[in-house]
């Protein structure tokens, strides 16, 4: 051992030689020591600064920055002009338009060829009638849904069309340009900049920073404008900046002196962190945006764990430790739990997206299953096989469980369930053997034992690493992503069998829009409502523990 | 007897039996239940295996373009294309080693201080006040630290970078610095972050096993208390901080939201932590988050990759809980 | 309780041995336990006195590893016969622990958890007063039942313990070395109560304390470990007999070594 090495110069070196030689020693041991210290505090220091410079961005950005409001270009009566045959470009057009998400997401346009009325049945029963435009895109026929959130730009009526084009700019988005010349790029021209700098309207002011190449389509086929990259604005809120990138949708009034064209404000700003982030559903608008969907669907996934994971979890406990005996069996048992708590939770994700959402595939329409016994097969997370005795939703039986929220509590419990284990074992575990003697000693059976004396006692410390588990679960996000929960939930559910999101998610979907408003404010004032809850959550686990410690 | 009656086994030798009879076959009840209990997460581990292989399997099988030679050695990763997709994991691993190797460096030495700290020097107060503080750490959702990364580290970085880039005379030169928004160097600091609190706490009680009679021979010999720490109690405990080092680099491997966040989404072969990257954790994601259907290419492959990010995190955490056992049997 | 003692006897075993783990801890021990009366097992450290009386109750079952062999007849009736449920066993044979070990409920509900168990149908109130009278206890904390047992003083504790024991009416008393953590006042009440109690109940006891084997106890038995294979830790009975003639007049000169603190 290093004892023995350490201590065999000092035996061996002779007795005057060594007196010099440990003085100068010395010093240099005692400067390492300090020396060590000194980087341990500094560490320290800088942890904590980060730690307060972190605290303080997410409140500043959360709290006290203003979220900015969304604006129309009006050009004409819209009202009049969806008539077959009229070029149109739509912004932000909802998530539901026919065709791939990625290419449509942030705005299109196309030649209306025809109008069209769905009728949808939504789950009460209602009839829902949905308005919908058919375009005619570059990327085929699509159907934008109409709605009172659509914005739609068209081109004047009674002069000679000009051309709307859109350009597929790095696979990303289109650059949509009305009737532009060369001289709109001046000062005083009024103009609209789209994401994914988010929507913004005003007068240019000023030219700033590095002269880049803008490809702009108009009557007269494609042109290059070389324009300095960042456009400060006179806005309704002030001054703004803006920096043309890559995929920035711009939109000028076709005449700035004329009074026909006119940038109206839709809303007023607000600060992010507001009533309405709990009580908003998830929208493409940073004004309106929040998260009640995420809430309370992450109050029910959690419920729904601690559900399934209480009973699996304690009484997976109690049999290691009160039942078990030494052998090959319970040792694998114990690695396996060891082991499992160190899988990486995405792979909990992938093992709920087979199991309980896909069901290993047993339902989808080539499986055996499905064709011998004529399954009815539908998508989505209510769909499935259903089984209903009562008539009562939350009674119903949907096979496979698809991509709800009874799948989400599933999921998370095989995520948290090694931790309620090993958490559980450690309380069970702190009740002294005298307790059960004597317990054995006044004619318990063992079941009573374990639930009359053990189980109470170890209870507070059970209860304690459950809601530890719990609050590490309801920051998980990479699970119920791979599973599948959905982004953009706009209802609450109205049983376990319903599609849900959570507020981790809500998070992540806002750090990863473009623009400011959604990427660093709403998802600070996300953040701040779950930590808000984890850290309460915590806060109870330790009141707990201090509460109900029991001193032998 | 005693004059109160007890309405068990008071009744004559018939109904004793009988109570004893029920008694036991509700104690059988109850030991079945318990053990199905905790047969239950064999069967989890049996799931992860059949879902994450199984598909796996199917991923290699049903398309003839993919083959394992080339999933294995292939230096392409792009899987989403329509036409001419690629399929070779080794940009995806390595940006998942880069991310785990640079969150280390920051993670261990500073965990293993920590370590020696609460365990050596820090007074029984101060290690029961630090001890929930870390765990409050580790606790912080994964996501918000990659919220971290991408709105607070990253811009500090770039701020860096310029410095560095006119100090040097570097600006719009050929040798100029360049920073990617997303970038694996402050994805590693953040995930780095949060591995601290695991090398701190499994390192710490390595360190508190060691019995106090190697303390107080060290002390003995006139070492000082820095010597103690580390000539005396780090080799003893070495094979506890080598546990905790294992555990904490397969956790890195593991991370999933932060790297997402902050590293990017561009598979490339590279050992420049200043540009972007992906990882498997990060690529699982991407393809998850726009809505993978069943039975397709794109879902079939995260599969693939999960099950070899499964394999890495599996082998390092048995490799892991083998040392911590054979270091526990040591001491005890 | 000597409703059906047909026998002087509760106890008496035939050739008990046990074994850890396979190996023999105690050797073909042969005692009577008379109804009523104290009987204390003395003698040296590891010389199995205790697993002698964990036997009685087969609490020993609870020991992963440990197995008896021989008889223990109680009540006409061998304890470690197939068909005896221990459960029934222990709840006729009370015991009371070395260490105090109240369980962290009030102390009312201490003295109520044996009876619960059992499905006693009586007024509770009435047989938790009449157990703590009984334990010598029910002055001291009758204005306190809802407070936690572990609040309690140790001798209190212990004292609870008992009166936790006799909550069951059981036939028999084990107490393991029941003072031993306790403080000589404390031991004394013990001791006084023990007297008391044996007009009910029939009381054996384990003991470390010579003196207190010779103040409490009608029988002694004296065990120890066989000489002739020290290494191997078997204990056996040496001498067995009133506790007068064991003190005063031991037949075998093991014993008197002992008893005269020669010998342990």
């Amino acid at each position: 051992m290093s004892t023995v090495e350490t201590t065999t110069p000092t035996t061996q070196a002779p007795a005057a030689e060594a007196v010099g030689t440990y003085k100068e020693n010395r010093s240099a041991r005692e400067n390492a020591g300090r020396i060590f210290f000194v980087i341990l505090i500094l560490a320290t220091v800088f942890g904590l600064v980060m730690l307060a410079l972190l605290i303080t961005d997410v409140v500043v950005k959360g709290i006290f920055n203003d979220l900015p409001g969304d604006y129309m270009l009006v050009t004409g009566d819209i009202s009049g002009d969806t008539i077959t045959a009229n070029e149109v470009a739509v912004i932000d057009p909802l998530e539901r338009i026919a065709g791939s998400r990625t290419q449509t997401d942030r705005g299109i346009a196309g030649e209306i060829v025809g109008t069209e009325t769905r009728t949808e049945e939504t789950r009460g029963g209602d009839t829902l009638n949905l308005e919908f435009l058919v375009l005619d895109t570059e990327h085929g026929e699509v159907l934008i849904q109409i709605d009172e959130d659509t914005v739609i730009l068209d081109e004047d009526e009674g002069e000679t069309p000009a051309t709307l084009e859109s350009f597929p700019v790095d696979g990303s988005a289109h650059v949509m340009v009305i009737g532009i010349e060369r001289q709109d790029f001046i000062i005083g021209q009024e103009i609209l900049v789209g994401p994914p700098e988010g929507s913004i309207a005003g007068e240019i002011r000023s030219f700033e920073g590095p002269t880049i190449s803008v490809q702009i389509a108009s009557d007269d086929g494609t042109e290059e404008l070389s324009v300095q990259q960042n456009i400060t604005l006179e806005t309704s809120m002030g001054r703004r900046t803006v920096v043309l990138e890559e995929g920035t949708l711009m939109f000028f009034a076709a005449d700035p002196d004329g009074d026909q064209t006119q940038l109206e404000e839709l809303f007023g700003t607000r600060p992010p962190l507001t009533g309405t982030v709990i009580t908003d559903f998830p929208s493409r608008r940073p004004r309106e945006a929040g998260m009640l969907s995420g809430i309370v669907g992450s109050v029910i996934v959690i419920g729904l764990t601690a559900l399934f994971s209480f009973p699996l979890g304690v009484g997976a406990a109690i049999y290691l430790e009160e039942y078990a005996n030494r052998g090959w069996l319970t040792n694998l048992i114990n690695i396996n739990i060891n082991n499992l708590a160190g899988v990486p939770s995405i792979v909990y994700g992938m093992l709920g997206l087979t199991v309980f959402v896909r069901f290993f595939g047993a339902f989808r329409p080539s499986s055996p299953l499905v064709q011998a016994f004529n399954i009815p097969v539908e998508e989505g997370a209510v769909g499935g096989w259903i089984f209903n005795l009562f008539g009562i939703p939350w009674l119903e039986i949907h096979l496979p469980f698809g991509r709800s929220l009874l799948a989400g509590g599933a999921t998370m419990t095989l995520l948290i369930l090694p931790i309620v284990i090993i958490a559980s074992r450690e309380a069970i575990r702190a009740v002294p053997p005298s307790i059960r003697e004597a317990a054995f000693g006044l004619g318990a059976t063992k079941w009573q034992v374990i639930s009359r004396t053990i189980f109470p006692i170890a209870f507070p410390g059970i209860m304690t690493g459950m809601i530890l588990a719990l609050s590490r679960a309801i920051g998980e996000t990479a699970p119920l992503i791979i599973m599948g929960a959905f982004t953009f939930i706009a209802f609450l559910p109205s049983s376990i069998w319903d599609q849900f999101t959570v507020m981790p998610i809500q998070i992540y979907n806002w750090v990863q829009l473009p623009g400011d408003a959604f990427r660093v404010q709403l998802a600070a004032a996300g953040i701040i409502i779950l930590l808000a809850i984890m850290l309460s959550m915590n806060a109870i686990a330790i009141f707990l523990r201090n509460r109900f410690e029991i001193k032998w | 007897m005693a004059d109160v009656p007890i309405d068990s086994g008071g009744g004559g030798p018939l109904a004793f039996l009988r109570t004893q009879a029920a008694r036991n076959v509700y104690e059988r009840v109850m030991h079945a239940l318990l053990f199905i209990a905790s047969a239950f997460s064999i069967l989890v581990t049996l799931g992860i295996i059949a879902s994450l292989f199984g598909e796996a399997i199917t991923f290699f099988t049903a398309n003839p373009e993919v083959t394992l030679r080339e999933y294995l050695t292939g230096t392409e990763w792009a899987p989403l294309l329509q036409s001419n997709p690629q399929f070779g994991i080794l940009p995806l691993i390595n940006g998942t080693i880069m991310i785990a190797v640079l969150s280390s460096l920051v993670a261990l030495p500073v965990g293993l201080a920590t370590a020696i700290f609460l365990s050596e020097y820090a007074p029984g107060r101060l290690r029961r006040a630090v001890k929930p503080l870390l765990e409050i750490l580790s606790g912080i959702p994964t996501v918000v630290y990659g919220y971290f990364a991408l709105v607070f580290i990253t811009p500090q970085l770039e701020r860096i970078i310029a410095a560095i880039n006119t100090a040097f005379g570097l600006t719009d030169g050929p040798g100029e610095i360049e920073i990617n928004l997303f970038n694996a160097l402050s994805a590693s600091i953040v995930v780095g972050v949060l591995i601290i609190p695991l090398v701190a706490s499994i390192s710490e009680d390595a360190m508190r096993s060691v019995p106090r009679s190697l303390r107080e021979g060290s002390f003995a010999l006139g070492a000082t208390q820095f010597e103690t720490a580390t000539r005396v109690v780090v080799p003893a405990a070495l094979s506890g901080i080598l546990a905790s080092f294992v555990i904490a680099i397969s956790r890195a491997i593991g991370e999933t939201m932060a790297v997402t966040v902050a590293a990017g989404a561009t598979p490339k072969m590279t050992l420049n932590p200043l540009e972007s990257v992906q990882t498997m954790t990060a690529f699982i994601v991407q393809v998850s988050f726009g809505d993978a259907a069943a039975g397709s290419i794109n879902s079939q492959s995260i599969y693939a990759v999960g099950a070899t990010l499964f394999l890495m995190t599996f082998t390092m955490n048995l490799i892991g809980d083998f040392i911590l056992r054979r270091f526990r049997e040591e001491y005890e | 309780m000597t409703t059906n003692g047909s026998t002087d006897y509760v106890f008496e075993t035939d050739g008990l041995s046990v074994y850890y783990d396979g190996k023999l801890a105690v050797d073909n021990i042969n005692l009577q336990v008379k109804r009523n009366h104290i009987t204390a097992l003395i003698g040296p450290s590891g010389c199995g006195k205790s697993t002698v009386l964990r036997s009685f109750n087969r609490m020993n079952d609870l020991i992963p590893g440990a197995s008896v062999e021989g008889k223990i007849i109680y009540d006409g009736r061998n304890i470690y016969d197939d068909s005896t449920d221990p459960v029934e066993v222990r709840r006729r044979i009370g015991m009371v622990f070395q260490k105090p070990n109240p369980f962290p409920k009030t102390i009312y509900e201490n003295v109520a958890f044996g009876p619960r168990i059992n499905g006693y149908q009586g007024n509770m109130d009435e047989l938790v007063e009449r157990c703590l009278r009984q334990a010598a206890l029910w002055d001291e904390v009758k204005d306190k039942l809802k407070e936690n047992g572990l609040a309690l003083s140790g001798g209190q504790q212990q004292r609870l313990c008992i009166a936790r024991a006799l909550a069951t009416q059981p036939d028999v008393l084990l107490m393991d070395e029941p003072a031993s953590a306790l403080d000589p006042i404390a031991t004394l009440r013990i001791e006084e109560l023990m007297h008391e109690l044996k007009e009910d109940y029939t009381i054996v006891i384990v003991t470390h304390n010579m003196q207190q084997a010779a103040r409490v106890s009608d029988y002694t038995t004296f065990m120890s470990i066989d000489r002739s294979n020290p290494d191997a830790r078997i204990g056996h009975v040496v001498e067995f007999g009133p506790t007068e003639q064991i003190f005063t007049n031991p037949q075998k000169k093991e014993t008197e070594d002992y008893v005269s603190g020669r010998f342990g």
